[in-house]
């Protein structure tokens, strides 16, 4: 985007002033950053070489679907900003300081999004459920659980306006967001996202958490569709006894390549993280798994696990699971596991002396290998359709 | 219904490993297959039901009259064929339950939900198997006395015709073999045709058997009644074998 056409973006809406002088100070950072290249660790196995955000053409507002009980407050970012103001400028891109190239296109072009507020000891009984349609404009959300709070959060990331066959190779649809979530002291949060997206479109979401004293946070995450889908999600526990969960499982066929790093930030002592991440993988897809624990020097007592398998269903299916430690702590206890491995042939034998025949065996080994995450999720309404999609993408394929 | 092995010859990776097996099963016999580790005995059940690494050089399985040596697995099982595995492997995420009401209702074509709780329940009672165990993981987990009440739920639950039985009786204590022993021989009263494969004499204390085979290096080297086994324990394989 050309600067005068930010300029004049910028002033076509009616923004608070802060916001507009922060897009301008982000939009300087944003056009002196160059795109990532596969010199840079995180960006190594990843191609995004039809990717420039410097061309993306953006307009109008992300159309976004809410739909929550009465007891929390929930609106429409771009109504939020009249309202609630003050918090988002408090809030908003505070966790992103080290913002990349596409962090920083989000905060300088965001135009929608969802703004969460649970106040002090509200515990929601109806999930708040987003439905968010895909397009290049980038999406910001912000989730605030005040102290002593509940909430059951679902993100569903589709593209209902994008024609899935439609294939623009020099300028491919990229839909990028920014998630920002602060679980205050003895909050709980149920994030269930997924990605959807037709395979004509690349993906980047960046989903940052704060969680304090006694809070909790539980991700579950489905990445499905998209031809390059990247995610990544980091968790900063920052108070005592603070907990991350993190289930995620991804399911790819043809070309698609599914991108996940996972981060937990260990910051003070008592917290625990587990994390679970499984994929299947058909056609010629593939992924790759990023996952680091880090354990500061003086978050002793620390409980942290991440576990991240892959099972190809081709020969032609790629996976690279990478999990990274770094402890600075020495009284702590952290371990992984990792594997990318095929169906055995000794389990397909044994289904089928059962009477199940090849295709029946193969299906429920693989729904089996998934379930290990899938029964973790506290909602069984996301549970059944995330299952739903797994076969449709995957045994159906 | 009978299962006939005509002269039997297989070979895995160029290695030959049983040398001209015949043998007749009819339903509602009980035959016992001994012989030392190495025989032959568990490459021969793994054949019977159709494993895919094993390349069958000459011979015939007749099923419902006609040879299967070509069928898949399943087909096999369809005919009504089971394979009690030695190590059955584990399938996480999988609950024995759904497992097996997948595998009741593939078997029986219009299977009732609620005629298989019937029978599930009343097999976990002859079995004395408590009833959470169906709601485990497939194998995943059980000990070694556990998988083989799981692969004899499963035989007793599916009423195969005919059925292989491979060293159902290694790695049970006394109570379960007893327990198992019991449940194999209402089975076989009741009609199924059964092919015990085992090292030991043990399970023989509990069923008796209408014909014991000895096998040694791939062949059959003995055949004879109950009496046979009780041989075998005194002498040894070796002694069978010069005798």
């Amino acid at each position: 985007m050309l600067v005068t056409d930010f300029l004049q973006m910028i002033k076509n809406r009616s923004e608070p002033s802060w916001l507009k002088q922060r897009r301008l100070d982000t939009f300087t950072k944003f056009s002196q950053l160059k795109m990532p290249d596969s010199k840079e660790e995180e960006w190594r196995y990843i191609d995004i070489s039809q990717v420039n955000l410097d061309n993306v053409k953006i307009d109008g507002y992300t159309d976004i679907s809410i739909d929550f009980g009465n007891d929390v407050i929930v609106l429409l970012m771009k109504e939020a900003l009249n309202k609630f103001s003050d918090m988002i400028n408090e809030h908003a891109f505070s966790l992103f300081t080290d913002a990349d190239k596409f962090v920083s296109f989000v905060s300088s072009f965001w135009n929608n999004g969802v703004f969460v507020y649970v106040p002090k000891n509200v515990q929601a009984e109806l999930p708040v459920t987003v439905k968010i349609n895909n397009t290049n404009n980038p999406v910001y959300s912000l989730v605030v659980l005040d102290e002593n709070s509940k909430l059951n959060f679902v993100e569903e990331n589709v593209a209902d306006k994008i024609n899935p066959i439609v294939s623009d190779k020099i300028n491919p649809i990229v839909s990028t967001s920014v998630t920002e979530i602060f679980v205050k002291e003895n909050s709980k949060l149920n994030f269930f996202c997924s990605q959807i997206l037709p395979e004509n479109l690349y993906s980047f979401y960046y989903k940052r958490a704060s969680v304090e004293r006694g809070a909790e946070i539980n991700w579950f995450l489905g990445s499905f569709g998209a031809k390059l889908s990247r995610w990544k999600v980091e968790t900063f526990l920052k108070g005592e006894n603070a907990k991350c969960q993190k289930y995620g499982i991804y399911a790819g066929n043809k070309n698609q390549h599914h991108d996940i790093i996972t981060k937990t930030f260990h910051l003070v002592p008592h917290t625990s993280n587990n994390i679970l991440v499984k994929g299947v993988l058909t056609g010629r897809a593939s992924s790759v798994y990023r996952g680091l624990i880090r354990i500061e020097k003086n978050a002793q007592q620390t409980l942290s696990y991440m576990g991240a398998h892959t099972l190809l269903l081709s020969n032609k299916a790629k996976s690279n699971n990478i999990p990274s430690l770094e402890i600075e702590a020495n009284d702590v206890r952290a371990t992984h596991g990792s594997s990318v491995g095929q169906l055995e042939e000794e389990k397909l034998f044994y289904l089928m002396s059962r009477g199940l025949d090849r295709k029946l065996a193969e299906n429920i080994i693989v729904e089996g290998f998934l379930e290990t995450v899938l029964n973790k999720f506290t909602s069984d309404e996301v549970r059944e359709k995330f299952r739903a999609i797994t076969n449709e993408r995957l045994l159906n394929a | 219904m009978e299962l006939e092995i005509k002269d039997l010859h297989v070979s895995i990776e160029g290695k030959k490993i049983l040398n001209g097996i015949s043998l007749k099963i009819k339903e509602g016999e009980l035959h016992a297959l001994m012989g030392p580790n190495g025989s032959g005995k568990s490459t021969l059940a793994y054949v019977l039901m159709g494993h895919p690494k094993y390349k069958i050089d000459s011979g015939e399985i007749i099923f419902h009259g006609e040879n299967i040596i070509n069928l898949t697995p399943d087909k096999r099982a369809k005919l009504g064929l089971f394979l009690g595995f030695q190590y059955p492997t584990e399938v996480p995420g999988v609950t024995f339950k759904n497992f097996l009401w997948t595998a009741y209702k593939t078997l029986n074509n219009g299977a009732s939900y609620v005629d298989f709780n019937e029978i599930l329940d009343e097999k976990l009672e002859l079995l004395e198997i408590d009833k959470s165990f169906v709601l485990r993981y497939l194998n995943e987990g059980f000990s070694g006395g556990e998988k083989k009440r799981s692969e004899i739920l499963q035989l007793a639950v599916l009423n195969p015709k005919i059925a292989v039985l491979d060293e159902t009786d290694s790695g049970l204590d006394v109570d379960s073999l007893k327990i198992v022993a019991n449940g194999i021989k209402k089975l076989n009263e009741n009609g199924m045709g059964i092919l015990l494969i085992t090292h030991y004499q043990r399970i023989l204390n509990y069923i008796l058997p209408d014909f014991v085979h000895v096998m040694t290096d791939g062949k059959i080297v003995k055949s004879g009644g109950h009496d046979l086994a009780k041989e075998i324990e005194e002498k040894g394989y070796e002694g069978i074998k010069d005798g």
